[in-house]
């Protein structure tokens, strides 16, 4: 049988008197609060969750496959399409010869 | 689903790239959509990734993350489009890569380019004239 714990929330007048509007228009307290902690569980817990599995992913391919001892930096920036163009024409070229 | 431009996928496979923290944030965000890129862009990366540990990472990057192969079903019209694109921009140079995917989302509503490069900000548009829809902002 799974274990169930209890949460005693403590409230100041105004949040009571909403609980007790709550209880009068039907709505038991109990699950309403699950839902809430159910629902701000998936927003920020799950979300986390979420991210760190790609970021673990990419750890997991980082640490299988290192880049060797010694192995040089680009000479040019990839995200700057002028200089990414003329590092792929200077190497055909070179090709060429 | 996201159409994947070479930037991201190099700066995800090589940690001293200078936008690898970027990439690797907007992974995070975006890894729970589908991923999808074109032999286009592969072939860029392995320009970019010469060495054999690098291509390990990009093969492995592919398939952790499921990145599908776009695989048009009308290859030869794909081409002339591609290439009524790439005149329509000669003034700018364009690359048959940066094309196929501006033809690509011109295509496929659906996608959203995850790109680096300022032109697909800046210049180039889907063949019908609109903006190409961007996955990151720049």
């Amino acid at each position: 049988m799974a274990t169930e714990s209890l949460l005693n929330v403590r409230l100041d007048a105004e949040d009571a008197h909403r609980v007790a509007d709550l209880k009068r228009a039907g709505v038991q307290l109990s699950n309403l609060v699950r839902q809430a902690i159910r629902s701000e569980h998936r927003r920020r817990i799950g979300n986390q969750q979420r991210r760190r599995r790609a970021a673990v992913i990419m750890a997991e391919i980082y640490a299988a496959c290192p880049d060797p001892t010694g192995l040089s930096k680009r000479s040019y920036d990839v995200h700057d399409s002028e200089q990414a163009r003329r590092a792929i024409a200077k190497k055909l070229r070179s090709r060429r010869r | 689903m996201i159409l994947l431009d070479t930037g991201p996928i190099v700066a995800l496979c090589d940690p001293r790239d200078r936008l690898h923290g970027v990439a690797l944030a907007d992974l995070e965000r975006l890894s729970r959509r589908a991923f999808v890129t074109c032999a286009q862009v592969l072939s860029e990366c392995c320009f970019h990734l010469p060495h054999p540990a690098q291509r390990e990472r990009l093969r492995r990057f592919l398939t952790a993350f499921s990145v599908g192969a776009h695989a048009p079903e009308d290859e030869i019209g794909l081409r002339g489009e591609i290439f009524d694109w790439l005149a329509r921009y000669a003034e700018h140079c364009p690359d048959w890569a940066d094309a196929h995917l501006a033809v690509l989302s011109g295509l496929e509503r659906r996608y959203k380019v995850w790109t680096y490069d300022r032109e697909f900000r800046t210049i180039w548009r889907r063949p019908n004239g609109s903006r190409i829809p961007l996955a990151v902002r720049g």
